[in-house]
């Protein structure tokens, strides 16, 4: 990270590149997906800032189609774990399995399907606690450890975990320290109907198209390298940390919902993630480094789900997006603001 | 290297500098205007400054625009500030922030397109500059130009007023009721009419002091008219007393009373309109009025007793009403004049000197007084009739019984005033005549010879302790044994 951070901006050409690709990418999404702009958008600006997703929506929007979707645009492994209240965490990770062979008896482990490159965790709320904590290791850790042995996960690692807002009768939500682990908390919104009526004409059995490898690893490794070189300006670094302080009620910069309606504000961890997820958005968009456009497009999805709002929130009708949308409107991009002896251009 | 953002930056906190300073300056040059413009006022109404004077306490503006600089940078955003600004508001999406902080010429072309399109630097606010200068500024210039109208005290011309149409009043009376002679009424309008033509407040001094000389010179014209009205009123008194005796003499003096008024010109107008002398009379007094006296009577011509009394006690009434007048106009010293004579208890004592009179030339008891008690009246003159109504000592004899009155109306600790009985007349023709008053004769106790046996004085009161005589004891002894 510190070379990248020596190493001058990327030049235009190198952007020019990252961003194509980026965009091939985006476009094969949007293609499987229909509707969901804007989810495709940030799901890949999650993966390139090698983040953890949290997709939330109802049946039937196409979750494990767009998780597939990038799999196979991205020439990624693919796995699927259905979560239900009986798996284990060794469902999960991978265990020993007592086998016999040539050599006698001895514990092989095989790992579980949080070895791959992009899991799909499906209802991850109805896994038991130490289930989701399981998971919740591997994702912070990228590995996994077993009876005292260490194995490092795949790269890249992406977990795309998905939660049913409705049918919350036995399910276990995730707690906000496990909720901090996602990058990204994504609402998968519902489809207008010229949407559906493009589905229903256009597929059949609503299957997706065939979709072609964009890239392959050595075009991905070089694209999370381009990630990691945009550059992220003092006055960027210094919105978002004062974005991230306006979460918590004691700050001179909340806003009064914030002090009305929020417990406990966005960790450092909102910061990071924020810092991250605005890099790729900017090479997404073809930008040398991140603006505080890129801030206003992934603050909501990056905090949204960090702070920890009072019962009474719910009874006005806050929630985490529209706290972090207030917040976004209440407090100023720059640190310095012009003086009052002038008009400043809106 | 140097990047083209650094003109637009250079540019951008130029202008906010200028503009914080701009806001400092009228920030304080406001305040500096206001207090100077306060200072210049406190200065013109307490101390009466002069406009130049008051120029130099604008002096401290002279410092405004170098203590305005102090900290104008420190107000304004950084060079990173500035650059962030012109980033967001041209929608540049962090290049310029990232050419200002990693300045690369490979991203110099779409640098370029983006520095074209940057905004309008941000305007000064001139309105809220002059919206704090213009006010502060009137009012300086107010403190300093406007004429203060100073609060001059009231000149007394309404003092003056009323002290000069008073003194009119008094000369009008004097004129109307005295009758001034023509030089000294002349005089006396002429200095009155200088004196409310030069009214002048501004010499107090002077002004007081012909106010003053006037107004004694009116009174002493007042004065001398009452008591020569006064004089009068005695003598018609006596006259209308004499009237019921020797109506011979009553006329004599009647008559000649009459003319030494016609003849001094002096309070000729009584006579003129005065229907108690008769048809006949009163043509006679009006055209000797005319010609300045004497009266010339017809042969044989007589007023009978009744006449003369209704003629003396009109004369009288006449005479009071005059003094009434003076007194009213404030010309006349009541406690300077002699007691008024009350012509009713002054005819009715000269009754009882002609009843005496009459007693004494029957009896023959009475030696040396044949017409004593008016020979004697005649003798001590008739003012010496004045202030025998204020009541005295009784000079009866010790035997005499006090006698009580009633309770004073308005103080019940005094007893109401009543008037003593003359005294005798034997007293009279026994008594020395130590001088005439109003009030009641003083005593002095060295004057009580042996009899003074002790003198105290205390605040406001002399008792003195003197031997009785043997009547004067008895008349103690009655009066204090009971009964």
């Amino acid at each position: 990270m510190s070379e990248a951070k020596d190493a001058g901006l990327l030049s235009p050409e190198e952007v020019e590149a990252g961003q194509r690709r980026a965009v091939a990418i985006l476009e094969g999404l949007d293609c499987a997906i229909l509707g969901q702009g804007e989810l495709t958008r940030l799901l890949l600006t999650s993966f390139l800032a090698r983040g953890h997703v949290l997709l939330e929506g109802l049946p039937g929007l196409g979750k494990t189609e767009l998780v597939k979707a990038l799999s196979r645009l991205l020439g990624l492994e693919f796995k699927r774990l259905q979560f239900t209240p009986d798996l284990l965490p060794g469902d999960v990770t991978g265990g020993h399995i007592l086998e016999e062979g040539g050599d006698g008896r001895k514990l092989v482990f095989h790992p579980g399907p949080v070895f791959t490159n992009l899991l799909l965790a499906d209802e991850i709320n109805r896994a038991s606690p130490k289930t989701q904590s399981a998971l919740l290791e591997a994702m912070q850790e990228r590995h996994v450890t077993v009876l005292g042995e260490t194995r490092a996960l795949e790269t890249p690692f992406c977990v795309l975990a998905t939660q049913n807002p409705i049918e919350l009768e036995g399910t276990y939500p995730l707690p906000e320290a496990q909720l901090d682990r996602f990058l990204f908390k994504l609402e998968v919104a519902h489809l207008d109907r010229g949407t559906v009526e493009t589905i229903i004409r256009e597929r059949r059995g609503g299957a997706p198209p065939e979709l072609e490898v964009v890239t392959d690893a050595a075009g991905l490794r070089e694209l999370f390298g381009l990630v990691d070189r945009i550059f992220l300006p003092k006055a960027v670094a210094t919105y978002v940390a004062r974005l991230v302080d306006a979460t918590h009620p004691a700050s001179d910069l909340a806003p009064d919902c914030v002090r009305e309606y929020v417990r406990f504000g966005a960790s450092p961890r909102a910061a990071i993630a924020i810092a991250e997820a605005v890099r790729a958005h900017a090479l997404l968009a073809g930008k040398p480094g991140a603006g505080f456009d890129d801030v206003y497009a992934v603050a909501v999805p990056a905090v949204a789900h960090r702070v920890v709002l009072d019962y009474r929130a719910k009874l006005d009708g806050y929630d985490g997006p529209r706290v972090i949308r207030e917040v976004l409107e209440k407090v100023g991009e720059l640190d310095e603001g012009l003086p009052k002896e002038v008009d400043d251009v809106a | 290297m140097v990047s083209r953002l650094d003109r637009p930056l250079i540019r951008l906190r130029r202008k906010l500098i200028l503009a914080v300073w701009l806001g400092r300056l009228a920030r304080q040059g406001a305040a500096v205007l206001v207090l100077a413009g306060s200072a210049i006022l406190l200065g013109r109404v307490a101390f009466e400054l002069e406009l130049e004077q008051g120029l130099w306490l604008l002096a401290p503006l002279a410092v405004v625009p170098f203590s305005a600089w102090r900290g104008v940078r420190r107000r304004v955003p950084s060079r990173a500030g500035a650059a962030a600004w012109l980033d967001l508001r041209s929608g540049a999406q962090g290049l310029l922030l990232a050419d200002f902080e990693r300045h690369d010429g490979r991203w110099t072309g779409k640098l370029e397109r983006q520095l074209d399109r940057l905004p309008e630097l941000p305007a000064l606010r001139l309105t809220a500059f002059t919206r704090l200068l213009l006010p502060a500024a009137a009012f300086c210039a107010l403190a300093l130009f406007v004429p203060l109208s100073r609060a001059e005290p009231a000149a007394p011309t309404a003092y003056y007023d009323r002290a000069i149409e008073g003194l009119a009043d008094q000369l009008e009376v004097l004129e109307e009721v005295a009758e001034l002679d023509p030089e000294t009424s002349q005089e006396l309008e002429e200095r009155l009419r200088q004196l409310a033509e030069n009214v002048d407040p501004s010499q107090p001094e002077a002004m007081l002091e012909a106010i003053d000389s006037l107004r004694r010179e009116l009174g002493l014209e007042g004065q001398e008219a009452a008591e020569l009205a006064q004089d009068l009123l005695e003598r018609f008194g006596a006259i209308g007393a004499e009237a019921l005796g020797e109506s011979t003499l009553a006329q004599e003096l009647m008559f000649g009373q009459l003319n030494e008024m016609l003849e001094s010109g002096l309070m000729t107008h009584l006579l003129e309109n005065m229907d108690e002398l008769g048809p006949e009379l009163l043509d006679l007094a009006q055209r000797s009025a005319g010609e300045g006296g004497p009266l010339r009577l017809p042969e044989g011509f007589q007023l009978d007793p009744e006449q003369m009394r209704a003629l003396s006690r009109a004369m009288q009434s006449e005479l009071r009403h005059l003094i009434g007048e003076l007194d009213l106009a404030g010309l006349v010293d009541m406690g300077e004049l002699a007691g008024l004579a009350n012509p009713d208890a002054l005819s009715k004592l000269l009754e009882r000197f002609h009843e005496h009179d009459d007693a004494c030339a029957a009896s023959g008891e009475c030696r040396g007084q044949g017409a004593g008690a008016l020979g004697a009246l005649g003798g001590l003159g008739l003012s010496a009739l004045s202030g025998l109504n204020l009541g005295g000592p009784s000079r009866e004899g010790g035997s005499t019984g006090v006698q009580w009155g009633d309770e004073s109306a308005g103080d019940p600790s005094r007893f109401a005033s009543r008037l003593l009985s003359p005294s005798r007349f034997a007293d009279l023709a026994e008594s020395e005549t130590i001088g005439l008053g109003v009030d009641a004769p003083e005593v002095a106790p060295e004057g009580q010879g042996a009899g003074l046996l002790d003198v105290q004085g205390a605040e406001g009161e002399v008792s003195w302790r003197r031997r009785l005589s043997p009547r004067h004891r008895d008349a103690v002894r009655e009066f204090f044994q009971p009964e």
